[in-house]
């Protein structure tokens, strides 16, 4: 009986123990406990540092510019910075931002054209009205069309039909500091009722300072706020 | 990356990162917020099938869907696993075990049985859904009975809140066992045998003897609780006539609670005397476990136009012998960051091929996009095309061309993955690099090696439901050049009661029914000790030899040759094997029996993820037939599928079960751990392994190894092919 003990004693270390090395991912059945194991562990390890006291002093701090985002659904906030620039045959300027962990969103003159490293992520947008209405910062109504990933590698189009309206001029204020907008919004039909895209819109530069964007039956609404241009 | 750029990313996440900047990917672990639960639909019953309690409904799974059923009442234990293996059919496969059965020999009967459902009519707004169903059709099983079936949905039933489910039907056999209503299509009908082989498609008794209606109606109070009441005519007179439970009723009603998504809980009182209890799992493959993320790509790198900036354009750079090496030292750890193996880069003033492999990613979609970002981040501005060459273990499974004008125009254009492949060309590839290429500096020499546990599962001895052996294994894999690979496996056992099973009573050479005396024989063994070499034989042609241990029971040399066009649905393949069989210890040595054995083998696409093989040839133990399989993929690496083999040996010979059959499912790690991962976790289950219709266990079938590259798996993939 001991030595039964013993025996499962030390497989059960191992099983926490075990070890894989060397240059390809072995496919055996220790190496598929352990990557489970580790899996397991990690998702127990939900310590996530509170998101850090926004100031008009740490925005000012900052060298770079910043975006806030929010998966409204999974109460998730993340501060992106930007990794790149670039315009194609589309209109307005793509602009990706990035985490710390790379998760990426791509936002075309504020509209969200791409995200990477969410899950269910947005592949692509067809959202062209939607830009060309704030560049005028004024309303458009159009197709916008996502294209989302499933869980099965492939995309699932989701047509909208959106009819665009002003809600407002307001004064949008972000951590302390205000801005006039002219208040956008986009109510869309083609997916179980109507879900809705808001833009804040400066009305002077058409700088787009926060948005509210359907963005999939799993992702939900996301938010942005530009904190610091 | 432009450098302003790369600065400002740099600054920012160095300046940034400690005091602004939370991982979006941990956050939402910590605060997710609960959804509402999500009504399992349909419900299932004590069989493990969309039913009532213990009768049938005519509702299907959700596509794909499986569902894990275990039921108890009066003694009876049901486990029950049901897959929607397409729109219209569920297959499901069931093991019970009977208490208190003494007789036939058995104290507890246990059994195996299969149900098949085909789906007739969907359900319409005034219309039912009406499907079909054999219960236990193989042999003269306890559980052998067919129905037609009706069920009709109503939301807000009499102004009530909820939904309710109304199902009517007619059974034949078990389901007719009482209250029948008479024999339209004949009174013939065999009575369940408890010793007969099964095993066998009972055709000459289905929808024979007596039929009776059945029904019942379901009531879904609010989106957790749920009520059931229904008319069940199952006489249950084998059980009842053995003492198993007392039925005096043939009434039965209960309630469940939805506890989570995936968890539906019942209790029930069944047949007036005994209380039930029902445990309803149910998931797809489609939903993973856990979301799959991968980290963002870096950003594609624009080149000016022609005509902005000529001079970028110059092809000089060409002519200079340092360049590939250059090109390579540039390209190459961006794509092993990316957990992309460069096995060679050969680049020309205006064409790059790359031959990658995968080391993290099962996704080739992902490994194409990477690659190509890389190659359009790195290469001088004339290089216009990128061919993108898959390998796996030496093998190039196909070339993927893309234009870099694509790459870099259609990253967020509308349906951007689908404008990528139709910009792109799939062809075969050629075996070998063209001259001139660079190889990969970190392709050969390769080692690797895993230690930890092992577990080996042995299922449905009439003794013990579940046995198994627990110990530990290393294992080691050396590949010292291009299709080359030294494999070994030692495993110790710890635990286990393997060695207690039942002595074969096989009358066929004892290829796979000995695994008692293998379990008994010692502690330390060789699991498997091999080489093998693969190549490419042609552009769409490819060939293995496997010499050495090669699998628990057998060694010996297998020789393999495929046909396999990238772009093609079919695959041909011819397999050679001698085989002598292993002792018992596992050491090194041989026992007397040998077998020249092998294969002719098609491999069809079916389309929509559906694959059919067909394996003609002799089998271990001598016996020529033929294996069927048809099996159905997901994209997402889900693989589910039965099989069966017919041979010459007949089922009295080959016993239990009349011939060999089974169900294999493999389920990618990724699907669990939501990272990307080329491991899977796979099985195969028999109701009982017998020694006809056994085949070789040889690693690293061609097939297998290829089909990933080719056009369906790489069409389904290419959904990721931006991330």
């Amino acid at each position: 009986m001991m030595k039964r003990l013993t025996s499962l004693a030390l497989g059960a270390a191992l099983l926490v123990a075990g070890c894989s090395g060397g240059t390809d991912e072995q496919n055996t059945q220790a190496s598929k406990f352990k990557t489970l194991y580790d899996a397991y562990r990690a998702s127990r390890q939900d310590d996530v540092a509170a998101p850090p006291q926004l100031t008009p002093a740490l925005i000012n701090s900052l060298t770079v510019p910043a975006l806030e985002v929010t998966i409204e659904n999974r109460n998730a906030t993340a501060f992106l910075i930007p990794f790149s620039e670039r315009r194609d045959a589309g209109p307005g300027l793509l602009r990706t931002w990035r985490s710390a962990d790379d998760v990426q969103i791509t936002l075309r003159d504020g509209v969200i054209a791409a995200t990477r490293g969410i899950a269910y992520d947005i592949g692509s947008v067809d959202a062209d009205t939607a830009v060309q209405a704030i560049q005028r910062r004024a309303p458009i109504s159009g197709d916008h069309t996502l294209y989302i990933k499933n869980g099965e590698n492939g995309i699932d189009e989701i047509p909208l039909d959106c009819e665009m309206r002003t809600v407002g001029n307001e004064d949008l204020v972000i951590v302390g500091r205000s801005f006039p907008v002219v208040h956008l919004q986009e109510n869309c039909t083609g997916w179980k009722g109507v879900v809705a895209f808001d833009y804040w819109v400066d009305r002077r530069d058409a700088t787009v300072w926060q948005t509210r964007q359907w963005s999939g039956p799993d992702l939900g609404y996301i938010r942005t706020r530009l904190l610091k241009k | 990356m432009p450098l302003r750029i790369r600065s400002l990313v740099l600054a920012g996440l160095g300046g940034l990162s400690v005091a602004l900047t939370t991982s979006l990917a941990v956050a939402q672990n910590s605060d997710a917020q609960k959804p509402k639960v999500v009504t399992s639909a349909p419900t299932l019953n004590f069989y493990g099938l969309p039913g009532v309690i213990d009768t049938p409904s005519a509702e299907a799974l959700p596509d794909g869907q499986f569902a894990l059923g275990i039921s108890h009442f009066g003694g009876q234990t049901r486990t029950t696993v049901s897959f929607q293996f397409s729109p219209r059919i569920t297959a499901s496969f069931r093991y019970i075990g009977i208490q208190n059965w003494n007789s036939d020999g058995f104290e507890t009967y246990r059994d195996r049985s299969f149900d098949f459902r085909y789906l007739l009519l969907k359900e319409r707004q005034y219309r039912p859904a009406v499907s079909v169903g054999l219960q236990d059709f193989a042999g003269t099983g306890i559980y052998a009975g067919e129905y037609l079936v009706a069920t009709k949905n109503f939301i807000r039933p009499f102004r009530l809140p909820g939904r309710a489910k109304v199902t009517a039907g007619l059974g034949w056999g078990r389901l007719a066992s009482s209250g029948s209503i008479g024999s339209p299509l004949g009174e013939n009908r065999p009575v369940f045998n408890p010793g007969d082989t099964g095993g066998e498609l009972a055709v000459d008794q289905w929808f024979r003897g007596p039929v009776s209606p059945f029904g019942g109606i379901e009531w879904q109070y609010n989106d957790r609780l749920g009520f059931k009441l229904e008319y069940s005519p199952d006489a249950y007179v084998a059980e009842t006539s053995r003492g198993v439970f007392e039925r005096d009723s043939r009434v039965n009603f209960g309630v469940e609670y939805q506890w989570t998504n995936a968890i539906r809980l019942g209790a029930y009182y069944l047949y007036g005397s005994e209380i039930g209890v029902n445990a309803q799992i149910q998931f797809n493959p489609k939903r993973p476990a856990t979301p799959f993320t991968v980290a963002g790509p870096r950003p594609i790198i624009v080149r000016p136009s022609r005509a902005e900036n000529p001079a970028s354009y110059d092809t000089a750079w060409a002519a200079s012998q340092s360049a590939p090496m250059i090109l390579r030292d540039v390209v190459e750890p961006e794509l092993t960051e990316d957990g992309i193996r460069l096995e060679s880069l050969q680049v020309t003033a205006n064409r790059a091929e790359a031959r990658v492999s995968s080391t993290r990613y099962s996704n080739l979609a992902i490994v194409i996009g990477r690659t190509a970002r890389a190659l359009a981040r790195q290469l001088p501005p004339s290089v216009e095309f990128f061919d993108i060459v898959l390998m796996n273990e030496g093998l190039a499974m196909s070339n993927v061309t893309i234009a870099r004008r694509d790459i870099e125009t259609l990253e967020f254009q509308p349906n951007a993955a689908n404008a990528l492949l139709a910009a792109s060309d799939l062809s075969d590839a050629a075996p070998r690099p063209a001259t001139g290429a660079i190889d990969g500096s970190l392709a050969y020499p390769r080692f690797s090696y895993a230690l930890g546990p092992y577990f080996r599962p042995s299922y449905f001895d009439p003794d013990r439901p579940l046995r198994l052996e627990v110990g530990l294994s290393a294992q080691a894999q050396y590949r010292f050049a291009p299709g080359w690979l030294l494999s070994g496996e030692v495993r110790h056992r710890l635990a286990g009661n393997l060695d207690s099973g039942r002595l074969s009573n096989s009358v066929l050479p004892r290829v796979r029914t000995d695994a008692v005396l293998y379990a008994q024989a010692g502690d330390t063994t060789i699991e498997n000790l091999f080489v093998s070499r693969q190549w490419k034989t042609g552009k769409n042609t490819y060939a293995r030899v496997t010499a050495g241990y090669l699998e628990q029971f057998f060694g010996g040399v297998s020789a393999e040759f495929l046909w396999k066009p990238a772009t093609s649905r079919l695959g041909l393949g011819i397999e050679a094997n001698y085989a002598r069989q292993r002792d018992f210890d596992q050491q090194f040595g041989f026992q007397d029996y040998d077998v020249a054995t092998g294969h002719i083998s098609a491999y069809y696409d079916l389309g929509k993820g559906y694959y059919g093989q067909l394996d003609v040839g002799r089998y271990l133990a001598g016996d020529v037939g033929a294996t069927f399989t048809l099996e159905r993929q997901f994209a997402n690496g889900w693989r589910v599928g039965g099989f069966f083999t017919l041979t010459d040996v007949s089922s009295e010979e080959f016993g239990e079960g009349s011939f060999d059959k089974g169900i294999n499912i493999t389920i990618p790690t990724s699907w669990f751990i939501g990272e990307p991962s080329r491991q899977t976790v796979s099985t195969t289950i028999r109701p009982i392994q017998r020694d006809g219709g056994a085949r070789l266990s040889v690693s690293g079938r061609l097939y297998e190894q290829i089909r990933s590259g080719h056009i369906t798996d790489l069409n389904a993939d290419w959904g990721r092919v931006w991330e």
